[in-house]
């Protein structure tokens, strides 16, 4: 089985036959390439076009992020596999607003039912129940949404509601939430959320790139001129099971602290030890298996956003229509 | 389009040829169709003249053989015999079309078998019947409705339509 690789130590990075080398100061890494799924690099790191061949040989992305822990951009090979029909559908599904806005509100309701779900598991002495109801309340609204923008909005209000609950989720009184602040976060759980967000983001277009799915053809984010949207709209729905959930675990059981964090200009980012954790907590994650009732077998939280790409080729394809995936 | 490897599959499942004649290919880190490649590639190694494309043919080997030309192709178990006939015959009679009388063998290096694949009338009437049934599966506006087989489990389908 294919593993990421995550990239920390400063050094070069190069194709040595069939392999790859990482050369750092404290010596060299060998990583076989058939067991390379994508590479993520955190650090500084100095690579060449060769390696880039190769990473496209073997169909490898690569996703870069700065000194901060922030996104910056990925290397996405050519198309490996391509077939006209999808694209086309997939367009189509954009250009005709009807069906835009219903896979849009899909990926709003799958990421409020998980959200919802989430607040369940701490709902001791019922003590969110009244903010899981205003949340049903703003999915039931979902359906009379004529337009995105009005998603998004939906959206916003019913996602601040879950923020509040934060604080009480979080058991250390070191942790507040306040408000939802990006680029750059400003507090630690801000700081939190970004960077385990940029993770997910990475790693579904990682999967959409093992699809026929263009990943610049979202539905739900489109306006925002990027260059990537669809891995931002299947990231919705699995933000709240696997970010939200890993740092509700982080923070109550004490493996990361307020010490982790360190004030940068105008905002606060995480210490190396703390991504280093942080990532291995991640890809755990994304390796626990769940029963999954179709298959009948044992799958990854990791095949599971990939059969959700899928799930979305047989919606255009008008084979299947699109349900989210609740957890 | 019709190619080899849509005939191949309408013998097995109506959906996978569908989606293979539409470009949806399966999941290329499926560990079946990585062990597949693997065997493609390995085998016969030596051997001077390896594959050749043509429209909708991906040949694995082709050679002489005293005076005979034979166009082999390489299956990693003798499963699916059915359909990799059908696809040898297809490639037969597309080379037979550019002038190039061929006998096919199917070749199981794992099994150690080598079938011998000839294209006379009956042969002909065989393909034709199944190129006719292929297009008609084919030519469908959407994907054949999935159905579970013990197929299933080793294709490299499974998650896209199970999922």
């Amino acid at each position: 089985m294919a593993e990421p690789i995550y990239i920390f130590s400063d050094g070069i990075l190069r194709r040595k036959e069939n392999t790859i080398v990482l050369e750092t100061s404290e010596g060299k890494r060998h990583i076989p390439v058939e067991n390379v799924a994508e590479i993520k690099i955190f650090s500084e790191v100095d690579l060449n076009k060769r390696l880039l061949e190769f990473l496209t040989e073997k169909n490898i992305s690569v996703h870069f992020f700065n000194h901060f822990g922030y996104y910056i951009g990925s290397y996405y090979p050519r198309e490996f596999l391509n077939s006209g029909l999808v694209i086309l559908k997939q367009a189509e599904n954009y250009l005709n607003e009807k069906k835009r806005l219903f896979l849009a509100k899909m990926f709003v309701e799958g990421a409020l039912l998980n959200i919802i779900n989430n607040l369940k598991n701490y709902n001791e002495n019922y003590r969110f129940s009244d903010k899981i109801r205003i949340i049903k309340e703003h999915v039931d609204k979902l359906t009379m949404c004529y337009d995105v923008e009005q998603l998004m909005a939906l959206e916003g209000n019913a996602r601040e509601v879950y923020y509040n609950c934060f604080d009480e989720i979080i058991k250390s009184n070191d942790f507040t939430f306040n408000s939802r602040t990006k680029r750059p976060p400003e507090n630690e759980l801000n700081a939190l959320i970004s960077f385990g967000n940029s993770l997910l983001y990475t790693t579904v277009l990682s999967e959409i790139y093992k699809t026929h799915l263009d990943p610049r053809i979202g539905y739900l984010h489109s306006t925002n001129n990027r260059r990537f949207t669809l891995n931002l709209d299947i990231a919705e729905i699995f933000k709240p099971i696997i970010v939200d959930r890993l740092i509700f675990t982080l923070i109550n059981r004490r493996q990361i602290k307020t010490s982790d964090f360190h004030q940068i200009s105008g905002g606060i980012s995480m210490k190396e030890n703390a991504k280093k954790l942080f990532v291995q907590s991640f890809e755990e994650r994304l390796k626990d298996t769940i029963q999954h009732k179709q298959l009948k077998r044992q799958v990854s939280y990791r095949s599971l956003i990939r059969m959700e790409i899928y799930k979305i080729e047989k919606h255009i394809l008008e084979d299947q229509e699109y349900e989210p995936y609740i957890g | 389009m019709i190619t080899g490897s849509v005939l191949l599959s309408s013998t097995v499942c109506d959906r996978e040829a569908w989606l293979i004649a539409h470009q949806i290919e399966p999941d290329q880190f499926n560990p079946f169709i990585e062990i597949g490649r693997l065997i493609h590639t390995e085998s016969y190694k030596n051997n001077q003249i390896r594959e050749i494309s043509l429209p909708g043919m991906k040949i694995d080997m082709i050679y002489e053989q005293g005076q005979m030309v034979i166009v082999g192709e390489i299956k990693k178990s003798s499963k699916f015999l059915k359909g990799a006939r059908l696809q040898l015959l297809y490639y037969l009679n597309e080379i037979k079309k550019r002038q190039v009388q061929a006998v096919g063998k199917i070749l199981i290096p794992k099994e150690k078998k080598q079938i011998t694949v000839v294209l006379d009338e009956q042969s002909i009437d065989e393909l034709n019947q199944a190129i006719k049934n292929a297009e008609k599966i084919i030519s469908l506006p959407r994907p054949p409705q999935r159905k579970k087989s013990s197929f299933c489990s080793k294709c490299g389908y499974e998650e896209f339509c199970w999922s």
